[in-house]
């Protein structure tokens, strides 16, 4: 007895249009194949096999000055390595070396790159050492601009990584925007009363959901400079300001928070255009306070579930990540800056498409468009 | 009786193979044969002491963590006793707190409040009328042992054999998107109906570049314990994707 099909199924049919279409490519000039070509996308598209937009390239429209010349700035970014030894690990190191690599392949050049922090996982010489030769692979190292995180930190209380990088807070001026970076990740000392030797401290630290560890928090001396170093800049000039944890407190099992954050957003509350790039969380991270804007960034190594409660209004959550696919729910991204001084950020997925998150979607402005939604909850 | 010898010796082989099986020795010890099964139960005993020994060493290089908890081991393989080991974090209680201490860095919900069952002599004459608080407290306090061992486990690439550092918690802080009240499901990445356990193998194996453990290993029992513990309230859904 002979099956007969009597109606094809859509994977069929996709399948068949796709074979005809790769077939029908043999032998074809340019005019032909246009044909062919609009013909079997129409039909995928029809079939709902391809979704408008997918895989083409985000084209962000920038602000331009009197001059019609484009002044908005544009910053790469890396965050969240975890660097082991070499010999340990080498699944991250390779994670760092494919993003180095999609840094230095980007079609536009970056003004600067920023590396997020927590780029050892337990703060050993050769874990930095190691991720400062990768991060020497970028194509515009003389402009990057780095961050510490608690990782890179607690082994030697910075001992390393300042001898590496320098100063963990700094400061400058880049086409009438200022950025200040802060080093926020300070914990009162719990490992003296303890008896920890540096490994424990460091162990303790890096465990996030370790609670024999303190909140961070920023230091009333640090928010004086802070105070200090915006204090000749005015009210409608942008300000981008940088820390490791979030500069608001989201979760504090996990240290997602900082300690002294309102009195950090007192200092900023008075700058119209104000935002705070944040490493620590490993996910896509979206937040409003006041005028305040708060954007995460994605880690190369493994991205963090999201905050069991507390989570901000504001942000979209990423699809829950592959635990099969190591590079799911990890990647780099860039943040520009537009004219405005505002800022829209694009988390660039390994192996999803990017999301986008505009300043005009924060500002609730109208037609501004949200950040895509992914079809299944982050779980 | 020319065929007698030929049946002699049948015989004599027969009963030479049934002597030597290790079925029939071990189950029909023969009369007049005292000082042989005496040889052969000593044998037995050393077999099982080598595997006990075997065992001991295991068990140490897997489990094991503090300098002390070794010279434990080593003093169980010096006395050789049935179950060494495996239970040696549990007896550290006795010396060390170490279940607060776990507490201490690692939160875990609380074990349920079991007061309900205490109902005075209302069933006088059930077991369900003769509980007392010291059962409850000992219900805990065993339950949140062996909870607080998982999370122990979980949180120390080391004692999960990882080989390059990676552990549990790295990716699920308070064993977060582990949902254990999910399975059995079926794994598509897996292509068959997946354990709790055999996502945690795969784990093992693959992030954590370790040794899969076997479903009665007893830090695979443990951790199991720590998960289901963390997802206390969530209703099963077994199947859910």
């Amino acid at each position: 007895m002979s099956i007969r099909y009597l109606r094809e199924n859509l994977e069929t049919r996709v399948e068949r249009e796709r074979n005809e279409f790769f077939a029908g490519l043999v032998n074809l000039d340019r005019r032909s194949f246009l044909k062919v070509a609009s013909a079997s996308m129409t039909a995928a598209l029809g079939a709902g096999a391809v979704g408008l937009g997918s895989f083409q390239p985000m084209k962000i429209v920038l602000g331009e000055d009197a001059d019609g010349k484009e002044q908005s700035l544009k910053i790469a970014y890396i965050s969240d390595s975890h660097l082991y030894q070499k010999h340990i690990n080498d699944r991250f190191a390779n994670a760092l070396l494919r993003a180095v690599e999609d840094v230095n392949a980007m079609e536009e050049e970056p003004d600067f790159i920023f590396y997020g922090g927590d780029l050892a996982q337990l703060g050993q010489p050769e874990e930095l050492e190691l991720g400062a030769e990768i991060l020497s692979g970028l194509k515009y190292r003389d402009r990057l601009k780095i961050m510490v995180g608690e990782h890179d930190w607690y082994y030697d209380m910075g001992e390393k990584w300042q001898s590496l990088f320098g100063s963990p807070r700094w400061t400058f001026d880049l086409k009438g925007v200022r950025f200040v970076c802060l080093m926020s990740v300070n914990e009162e000392d719990f490992w003296t009363p303890a008896g920890l030797t540096p490994m424990e401290r460091m162990k303790t630290v890096a465990g996030l959901d370790n609670q024999a560890q303190r909140p961070f928090f920023v230091g009333d001396e640090q928010i004086a400079w802070l105070e200090k170093t915006l204090a000749d800049w005015k009210d409608d000039q942008p300000v981008v300001v940088f820390s490791h944890s979030p500069l608001y407190k989201l979760y504090k099992n996990w240290n997602f928070w900082t300690d002294d954050a309102e009195k950090v957003q007192a200092v900023l509350k008075r700058f119209q255009k104000c935002t705070v790039i944040h490493g620590h969380t490993h996910q896509v991270l979206t937040n409003k306070i006041e005028n305040i804007h708060f954007h995460g960034l994605l880690s190369t190594a493994w991205p963090w579930p999201y905050a069991p409660k507390g989570m901000p209004e504001w942000t979209v959550q990423m699809n829950r990540s592959d635990p099969f696919n190591s590079a799911d729910g990890c990647g780099w991204g860039d943040i520009r800056v537009s004219t405005e001084g505002l800022v829209d950020k694009v988390y660039a997925l390994w192996n999803r498409k990017p999301m986008f998150v505009s300043a005009a979607y924060l500002n609730e402005e109208e037609g501004a468009v949200p950040p895509a939604r992914p079809n299944l909850p982050s779980f | 009786m020319k065929y007698s010898s030929f049946i002699l010796a049948g015989i004599v082989i027969f009963s030479t193979v049934l002597a030597g099986s290790a079925q029939w020795r071990n189950m029909v010890p023969r009369r007049g044969n005292v000082q042989q099964t005496a040889v052969r139960t000593v044998e037995n005993v050393q077999e099982k002491a080598a595997a006990v020994k075997q065992d001991v060493k295991s068990v140490a290089a897997s489990v094991t963590k503090t300098a002390e908890t070794k010279n434990k081991v080593k003093a169980a393989e010096e006395t050789e006793t049935e179950f060494p080991g495996t239970n040696d974090q549990w007896k550290d209680s006795l010396s060390v707190d170490w279940i607060a201490k776990e507490a201490e860095s690692h939160k875990v919900p609380p074990h349920f409040n079991n007061r309900s069952v205490l109902r005075g002599d209302q069933h006088d004459g059930h077991a369900y009328g003769r509980y007392t608080e010291a059962d409850l407290r000992l219900w805990e306090s065993e339950t949140v042992r062996l909870v607080m061992e998982g999370s122990r486990i979980f949180h120390d690439a080391e004692l999960l054999g990882s080989t390059n550092g990676v552990s549990c918690d790295m990716c699920h802080p308070d064993g977060a998107n582990t949902h254990p009240e999910t399975y059995p499901k079926y794994q598509v990445q897996l292509g068959r109906a997946a354990l709790l356990r055999d996502m945690m193998n795969w784990c093992l194996q693959n992030p954590c570049r370790a040794e899969p453990m076997s479903g009665d290993d007893p830090r695979m029992r443990a951790m199991e314990a720590y998960l289901n513990a963390t997802s206390s309230g969530k209703p099963m859904k077994y199947g859910k994707h």
